[in-house]
């Protein structure tokens, strides 16, 4: 009773984890880094849970959610895991490989809420057009959408790993498992370095060949700037959180959008008019920029709107200022949060841990040396990766909303007044710095493991040639932009075929 | 060197910078877009959105020949954008040679009514785009990123073809 219980309670925590991955606010605390740490420490599997959601994060840490582009699900994937340590008494090695089939399924399961919500703009398009009032009823059953279908996905999870463990899981794929389980981690710093090295080697020192363009210093104009708006501005940007409720492939961010800025629509146009249902209708389209960048958008698009109701601007301009601010924004957002914070702060708390002494997951892990780790420790990692990042992403946010507020076309609507050149460089940097770090670390952290155990020269040597073949599998996935999940698999398949030919394989 | 062609109503964007521009290291950036070509504020947010040592080079649709033969003969892995269909054709009625043209991404609006996948939407005037630029010869594959499944749009533009496919 207590295993449904606590399967029932992971899985109602993995649905709430899960509205902060799309619906609301991007916080990170969906990150599978963190996630997996709490949902480890809760599930009585605090080490084993903190691994396996660090390896669901960093082998996947160069897939972004590019446009419509949907990678797979490292959280659905960490609680499905966990779900199975818990529920069937899988070892580690097995549930994560387990946890891949669901974060596969869940994947599936997204994109097919995100067709779904593209068939709901009809419908509340034309509640639009008839004046009713904007349906907040979508967001909601956005978010209800979204929560269920990861309950679903993780208790099912654990529920059919209960069922597994009665029977016998043969040797051989167990075998196969723990071997290539081993090698995640390798497989991971690799994914890492590669991805800093192309952007470092990328990058021109001698600064934005393309030029920036002019800093309007004195001749911004800032729209509702006053203290008579500052409730509009405060709603306005907390609304902002809900960009990506409700995202959809057809129009993209558009009923987050819209449920953001309609305060200040009302202010502009005045609730009710026929200008207000219009401009409503206009700020229903097709919307889609990097979820950090979008109070700068909105901001840009307040101050047009304000432009358009004054009749200093057409329509049709517009929407090709808004759609052309958008993608400047995407780019630059994209290639900072998703390309370079989010996986720098990932880095840094993988420091932590190594710093506190937590360092039996880089050699697939072993539960007699998670015993030596304090709860602190093992979470301090994750949770400093939450807050760096959460902290970065909602200062642009702030600063974000402010320019696009106070900006015209001098300054591109406030892209031109952040440095991103420069950011986007000095990420570039500090990102290789810290994965060659790594890379150099598990290194010697496997030269100090080989002297404890007494290794021999020959285990030495075939140890460090298959974590270069690793390496060089993570280089060509770079290179060829290879998908992750097929090498994981392959990997996992191959392990158990040489494992069923009785063939001995190496753990690292 | 062209390196692809592409036509995506977003232009220069996340999914051009962190995927397409690394994974075919591509040095270059042609845009061709009468639209763009005329408006400064467009350029300059262009500008802005295209990362550190890329460059950048704007066209119109009569300029497009030269500057499409100029990059050709350059070293440098070029990367074409179209805004729409509507150029792409009119690149390929020009007698330019386009091998594979990626289709990225078409908003929907209201006259479209068609889609294919989850980023494509064509209207009835930019199925017969697609069969005519088909029967030239140019491969299409529609694709977000490199490592997406392409789409095929085959079935949605040639869906009421006759047997020869036009």
């Amino acid at each position: 009773m207590s295993t449904v219980f606590g399967l029932f309670l992971l899985s109602v925590l993995s649905g709430l984890l899960s509205l902060d991955n799309l619906q609301i606010g991007q916080f990170m605390v969906s990150r599978p880094f963190f996630a997996g740490t709490v949902m480890g420490i809760l599930s009585g599997c605090p080490a084993e849970g903190a691994a396996i959601g660090l390896f669901f994060e960093i082998v996947f840490s160069s897939e972004m959610p590019l446009g419509g582009s949907i990678p797979y699900n490292g959280l659905a994937g960490t609680s499905a895991a966990i779900a199975a340590i818990r529920a069937g008494s899988f070892l580690p090695e097995l549930a994560f490989f387990y946890g891949l089939v669901f974060a596969w399924i869940y994947t599936k399961a997204d994109i097919k809420m995100r067709e779904m919500r593209s068939a709901w703009n009809i419908r509340a398009s034309e509640n639009i057009s008839y004046g009713l009032d904007y349906p907040g009823s979508w967001l909601m059953r956005s978010f209800a959408a979204e929560f269920f279908a990861m309950f679903l996905c993780i208790f099912s999870a654990g529920f059919l790993s209960f069922l597994i463990s009665l029977t016998q899981v043969p040797a051989f794929i167990l075998n196969g498992a723990r071997f290539s389980y081993s090698l995640v981690p390798v497989l991971g710093i690799g994914i890492l370095y590669f991805h800093f090295r192309s952007h470092f080697r990328n990058m021109s020192l001698s600064g934005n060949e393309n030029g920036d363009s002019e800093k309007a210093k004195d001749s911004k104009t800032a729209v509702f700037n006053d203290p008579e708006h500052k409730k509009t501005r405060k709603q306005c940007f907390s609304r902002l959180f809900f960009i990506q409720s409700g995202w959809n492939f057809s129009h993209f961010q558009n009923f987050g959008f819209l449920y953001a800025i309609k305060p200040f629509l009302e202010k502009i146009y005045g609730k009710g008019t026929s200008a207000f249902n219009k401009a409503m209708l206009r700020n229903f389209e097709k919307v889609n920029t990097n979820p950090v960048m979008s109070p700068l958008l909105a901001g840009a698009v307040i101050s047009l709107e304000k432009s358009f109701s004054e009749g200093k601007i057409k329509e049709e301009r517009l929407r090709q200022v808004k759609q052309s601010i958008a993608s400047a924004a995407a780019s630059a957002g994209d290639s900072i949060f998703w390309a370079r914070v989010k996986p720098v702060s990932l880095q840094l708390g993988i420091f932590i841990w190594l710093l506190a002494g937590f360092n039996s997951w880089l050699f697939g892990f072993h539960s007699e040396a998670a015993e030596r780790i304090s709860l602190f420790a093992l979470s301090s990692g994750p949770l400093f990766s939450v807050i760096a990042y959460s902290f970065f992403a909602v200062y642009m946010r702030k600063k974000g909303f402010e320019a696009g507020l106070s900006g015209n076309e001098l300054n591109l609507y406030g892209l031109a007044d952040f440095p991103f050149s420069r950011i986007i460089r000095r990420l570039s940097i500090a990102g290789f710095v810290f994965s060659s770090a790594l890379m150099i670390e598990m290194f010697l952290f496997f030269f100090i493991k080989a002297r404890d155990e007494r290794m021999g020269e020959q285990q030495i040597v075939l140890r460090i040639l298959l974590v270069l073949a690793m390496l060089l599998i993570c280089r060509m996935a770079a290179v060829k932009k290879l998908y992750m999940p097929h090498i994981l698999w392959s990997l996992f398949f191959a392990a158990v075929i040489l494992s069923a030919l009785k063939i001995p394989v190496v753990l690292f | 060197m062209l390196s692809l062609f592409r036509v995506d109503d977003r232009l220069i964007h996340g999914q051009i910078v962190e995927s397409w521009i690394p994974s075919l290291g591509i040095n270059a950036v042609l845009v061709i877009s009468d639209e763009v070509f005329n408006d400064s504020l467009r350029r300059n947010l262009l500008k802005f959105a295209v990362p550190e040592g890329v460059s950048l080079h704007i066209a119109s649709l009569d300029s497009a020949v030269e500057a499409l033969n100029q990059m050709r003969n350059t070293d440098l892995p070029t990367l074409v954008l179209m805004p729409s269909l509507n150029e792409a054709e009119a690149l390929v009625r020009k007698g330019i040679k386009i091998p594979v043209l990626n289709l990225g991404g078409i908003i929907y609006t209201a006259f479209r009514n068609l889609s294919a996948g989850n980023a494509i939407f064509l209207s009835d005037s930019e199925k017969e785009m697609i069969r005519s630029i088909s029967r030239q010869g140019v491969k299409l594959d529609c694709r977000g990123v490199p490592s997406d499944v392409p789409v095929d749009v085959s079935c949605v533009a040639f869906a009421d073809a006759g047997k020869d496919g036009y």
